[in-house]
């Protein structure tokens, strides 16, 4: 049983659909993306991350400099997915999963975790590892469970 | 919890700018424009390409619209559309969606087109009738019909299907079909001869097989 408890939070105001959404992991003081996302949300550059996520809602894959998988990189960093500013060189990583298997196998959520200023365009592994850790650390897995309970009626 | 798009006016406009020139970025990609090249074009600094896609103007003129789509050999409308959501809790429908919906009805000049494209498409109960009447000619078309109802429908409903290429895929696959078919030539089916077009007009004049 973990001792850490997190909580799940959609984020709010970007048109949640039953095939995606976004949501921000909270709870722990290395989960800086939800502090992050506070400061700015109604920042020019909140809403420009904010459109970024409304597009991938609305079914855009990948997009150069505003949103993307990890696609091309080791198996273990394929669900990490980073929403970008290049303008004001901000990055939002997380992680994505589908946390309904029983009752909407398909909806797709990228979870938020965490945050990294960066000019560089290389992928820098470092925070890709956090993601990876907060992904598979046990309080997260019930977090999403307590977000998502996956039921039938 | 309303989009946050609702908040005001500006922000709906800052959230069309934001699609317009994620719209562009897709041109540029998708054609290996150089944003040099197109600063060339429009007579501004290459950074100043770079800015404005990065970070798109909250409130741009129409004339500054159209000027970049321009020079990306792109034009420009301005659709009003109700989507039943007057409150704007959904948000506003990412203006790649309509690009989409009308390259898929074959970009259709005016109402006529739209028109003769929505004429030609079937409804699902129609195709499902069809893959039945087709299965009865030969067991290559009971996957088939499997295929059309369980998988390939649903992606194309919404498209012009005769021209999809799905469509063509499963023409190719039911006329094909009657070499594999143990009972015979489904060409020489009445129902194959003259593809769905003629069997719905056959349908239309109680002729079906």
């Amino acid at each position: 049983m973990s001792l850490l408890s997190l909580t799940v939070e959609l984020v709010a105001g970007v048109g949640h659909t039953d095939k995606r959404g976004v949501a921000i992991l909270r709870g722990d003081d290395d989960l800086n993306a939800g502090p992050q996302y506070d400061k700015i949300e109604s920042s020019s550059l909140g809403k420009r991350l904010r459109h970024r996520m409304g597009l991938w809602i609305s079914g855009v894959q990948d997009m150069r400099g505003k949103f993307h998988r990890f696609k091309a990189g080791d198996a273990k960093h394929r669900d990490c997915f980073a929403f970008i500013d290049l303008e004001e060189k901000v990055r939002l990583y997380g992680f994505t999963c589908h946390p309904l298997p029983i009752t909407n196998q398909r909806f797709e959520l990228v979870v938020l975790t965490t945050h990294a200023f960066k000019k560089e365009n290389e992928t820098d592994k470092a925070e890709l590892e956090r993601v990876v850790m907060w992904r598979n650390h046990m309080a997260t897995r019930q977090a999403l469970r307590e977000k998502f309970p996956d039921k039938k009626d | 919890m309303s989009h946050w798009t609702q908040a005001s006016a500006a922000d709906f406009a800052h959230n069309i700018s934001m699609d317009f020139f994620a719209q562009l970025e897709k041109r540029i990609e998708q054609f290996g424009i150089s944003r040099k090249e197109l600063a060339g074009k429009m007579n501004v600094t290459p950074s100043a390409v770079s800015q404005i896609l990065n970070s798109p103007p909250e409130n741009p003129k129409v004339e500054t619209l159209v000027h970049y789509a321009r020079n990306l050999g792109l034009k420009v409308a301005v659709v009003a559309y109700d989507d039943n959501d007057p409150g704007n809790d959904r948000g506003p429908i990412y203006s790649g969606v309509f690009e989409e919906s009308w390259k898929s009805l074959n970009r259709p000049r005016d109402l006529f087109d739209v028109q003769e494209a929505c004429r030609h498409e079937p409804s699902i109960s129609q195709v499902a009738t069809y893959a039945w009447h087709r299965n009865a000619y030969g067991p290559a078309c009971t996957t088939l019909g499997g295929i059309m109802l369980g998988g390939v429908m649903p992606g194309v409903i919404s498209c012009n299907f005769m021209q999809s290429p799905y469509w063509r895929d499963i023409e190719t696959v039911l006329h094909g079909g009657g070499s594999t078919s143990p009972l015979g030539d489904t060409k020489k089916s009445p129902v194959s001869q003259g593809g769905y077009s003629a069997y719905l007009k056959n349908q239309e004049m109680g002729k079906t097989a």
